[in-house]
């Protein structure tokens, strides 16, 4: 499908691509751009480093902050800790900042590792998290309003490897169709954060469900001035890989309780 | 008395399995016999720790088990070992099982033993190797280990003990635990015509020991190769002390030591296969260089991950990855890229049915690099495997192939998978899918077949000729 003629350009952050390296989700980044394509946006992509200078996370519209290993937290946290009250202003006035799978742990309060050691997070979401002795690998199948009209919501699909349990104050991202999402317990998945998204959905997210990386386009299209009704793309793709997924997860062995 | 009785209990299913069924002999006698006494690998008698090596690590465990066992008894030494890959605590108790006396004695000159990372530990409790081999600590079975960190946590407090530990010089996680350790023996490969780098974009990893950015150079395999943490100490040597040199893919020859040696199997991957089996028996058993050459040209690999199926006038190469291993699915692209021939990819990614519950990842696929492939000559691609055959495709397309290049097909029917190489014009096809379906399309190639041991046979045959297996 052809991209619109390029009109406007969106700003996005990749943080620390190199340490929180997990899972693909290069492709998140991938998909930003295809789907801002089909809007008339061009998205200039910053790999931030330790070693970039002068990062101000108020020069950008997007900010994606992926999964690493919860060993690296510390030295992320480090550099992270300066940019907090920036990175707080960036989620309050509402600009959108996509956290997938271990990395909440450093947006939250604080996290109990295995070895009963204690990591002090940023705080910007009320949440707390427990380190699991097992992990647990599962599909992760979720509904949400995320820049939906009034009483809609949208399906969302994905893999989750959850290495922690996830105690949540906030408004969830979703609602569970099936999953372990936050804690196994309930059907709480991730958090919603005026138009930031924390979630446990690891891997291509944006790929896989790019109807949602056209709300999120969508709003950070309007967030800097360019107020888009709609855009069309085909999704046949992901739409047959959702219909799929949903049945196979319908007859699934599973040893979840939470979704039935 | 307790060890007795699992002894004798084990060896009594080991005669029975033999009568019965040997394909459940690699573990089950050892798992039963561990109920009586859970600690019976430890009550073994007649084993020097000195003599006991451990091979552990993400990939290439098996292949340096099979290498390594094939040279020292090539050069006259006896060796236990766990070579059907059982490769947990009962999976070792088998072995000592088979080998053992009626007493509990075990005599051999060796005991090598392939041994899951994630239960090294458990192992190392009850026979304290003098030696462990670390292949490689990689993302894999991501359901199961969640990151490489998990695995590395876990490895940690055995590899701080006195051990001599081999290890992969050009692997961050395997060659971090040569600091602070003094009894360390490092493996590597030199450059080669099949060693790459990745389009700029893709991610590097995280040092293990300090959490800022590994530099590669190059690779030669995927995460692979000369490399430099950015912020600390840790780094590849310039020279391994055992280093494989002057590879000729080609010709099938690389030199140790000055000493010439053939390759069995002309893949890049192997190369650290080869050049760790070449560091034990020389450490281990003073094999040098020259005679462990001669052993080399006759070994044959189990379990191979390559292999050729003939099809009416096609050619299927099949590559068997391991799930959620983007590794495995890099190398299996690399070679598929460096055939400059017009081929078919059909690319079989499937669900993981690995363990409850089952589900549909193929995230691992964004880890890898396809854009040499896709820039190459690829006639058709065929995506197939139920649930999961429209994510693939979709990666592909992510990677810029054209989708009128693409057909897809939500099914892992045998059927389906032949009518679509039919289509194909060119008879060079290239199939990644899990064993499940690779066998089933064996079964279904030898029932048309009229002669079925000819054919296996010269498909064997081939096989070999080619040196297209693991």
């Amino acid at each position: 499908m052809e991209e619109k003629k390029l009109k406007t350009q969106l700003k996005a952050a990749w943080l620390l691509p190199d340490i929180l390296y997990l899972h693909g989700e290069r492709g998140n980044i991938l998909a930003f751009q295809r789907v801002a394509g089909f809007a008339g946006a061009e998205v200039r992509v910053d790999r931030i480093d330790f070693e970039t200078e002068n990062f101000d996370p108020m020069n950008y519209d997007f900010i994606f902050c992926p999964p690493g290993e919860m060993a690296a937290f510390p030295t992320v946290l480090e550099w992270m800790e300066p940019l907090r009250d920036k990175l707080l202003r960036f989620v309050e006035e509402g600009r959108v900042l996509l956290v997938t799978g271990t990395s909440q742990c450093m947006f939250g309060k604080t996290t109990v590792r295995e070895d009963g050691s204690l990591l002090e997070g940023l705080g910007l979401i009320d949440c707390s998290f427990t380190e699991r002795k097992m992990v647990y690998g599962d599909d992760l199948y979720f509904e949400t309003g995320y820049g939906c009209k009034e009483g809609e919501t949208m399906e969302i699909f994905g893999s989750q490897i959850q290495m922690m349990d996830v105690e949540s104050r906030e408004t969830p991202f979703g609602t569970l169709k099936y999953g372990f999402g936050n804690n196994g317990e309930d059907r709480n998945e991730g958090v919603l954060k005026k138009n930031s998204i924390f979630t446990n959905t690891l891997g291509p997210i944006f790929v896989l469900n790019p109807w949602l990386t056209k709300k999120i386009v969508l709003q950070c299209l309007w967030n800097i001035g360019v107020e888009i009704e709609e855009f069309d793309f085909d999704v046949s793709l992901e739409k047959k890989s959702l219909e799929t997924k949903t049945m196979f997860t319908a007859g699934k062995v599973t040893r979840l309780h939470n979704c039935k | 008395m307790r060890f007795l009785l699992a002894l004798w209990f084990g060896k009594f299913l080991n005669f029975l399995i033999n009568i019965i069924d040997k394909s459940r002999g690699s573990n089950f006698s050892g798992e039963k016999a561990l109920r009586i006494d859970p600690q019976m690998v430890a009550h073994f008698k007649g084993i020097d720790p000195e003599k006991v090596l451990f091979i552990t690590g993400t990939n290439g465990k098996s292949t340096s088990n099979n290498l390594i066992n094939h040279i020292l008894k090539a050069n006259g030494k006896t060796v236990v070992s766990n070579l059907e890959g059982a490769n947990l605590l009962a999976g070792v108790a088998t072995s000592l099982l088979k080998h053992s006396s009626l007493t509990g004695k075990v005599t051999a000159d060796f005991y090598i033993f392939e041994t899951d990372e994630r239960y090294l530990p458990i192992i190392y409790r009850q026979l304290p190797a003098a030696s462990i081999l670390v292949t490689n600590l990689q993302k894999d079975q991501v359901q199961r280990n969640g990151d490489p960190d998990f695995i590395y946590r876990k490895l940690q407090p055995v590899m701080k003990q006195n051990i001599r530990l081999f290890l992969n010089n050009e692997e961050p996680r395997a060659k971090s635990f040569a600091m602070d350790h003094d009894r360390v023996i490092t493996y590597g490969v030199e450059k080669h015509s099949e060693s790459f780098r990745k389009k700029e974009g893709y991610p590097s990893m995280a040092c293990p020991v300090c959490h800022h950015r590994i530099s590669f150079d190059y690779y030669n395999n995927d995460g692979v190769g000369p490399f430099r943490c950015t912020n600390c100490g840790n780094q590849s040597s310039p020279q391994a002390d055992y280093m494989v040199r002057d590879v000729d893919f080609e010709n099938r020859t690389f030199t140790v030591d000055g000493e010439i040696f053939s390759m069995p199997y002309n893949i890049p991957y192997m190369l650290y296969n080869y050049a760790a089996a070449v560091a034990v028996v020389k450490e281990l058993a003073g094999i040098g260089a020259a005679d462990a050459a001669k052993a080399f040209s006759t070994f044959r690999n189990v379990g191979g991950r390559f292999e050729i199926l003939k099809y009416k006038d096609k050619t299927i190469k099949y590559m068997r990855i391991k799930q959620e291993n983007p590794e495995t699915l890099q190398t299996c692209i690399n070679i598929m890229a460096r055939d400059p021939g017009r081929k078919m990819v059909c690319l079989g990614l499937c669900p993981l049915v690995d363990m409850i519950p089952h589900y549909t990842n193929t995230f691992y696929a964004f880890d890898c690099d396809f854009s040499e492939l896709t820039a190459g000559d690829v006639e058709k691609y065929f995506c197939f495997s139920e649930r999961v055959c429209y994510d693939t495709a979709n990666r592909l397309i992510y990677e810029g192939v054209d989708p009128s290049k693409i057909t897809i097909a939500d099914t892992e029917d045998v059927d389906t998978i032949f009518a679509e190489i039919d289509k194909a014009q060119t008879d060079n096809i290239y199939m990644i899918t899990w064993l499940h379906t690779y066998e089933h399309m064996q079964k279904k190639l030898h029932l048309q077949d009229a002669e079925p041991e000819e054919s296996s046979a010269a498909r064997r045959s081939e096989q070999a000729d080619k040196g297209e297996a693991e």
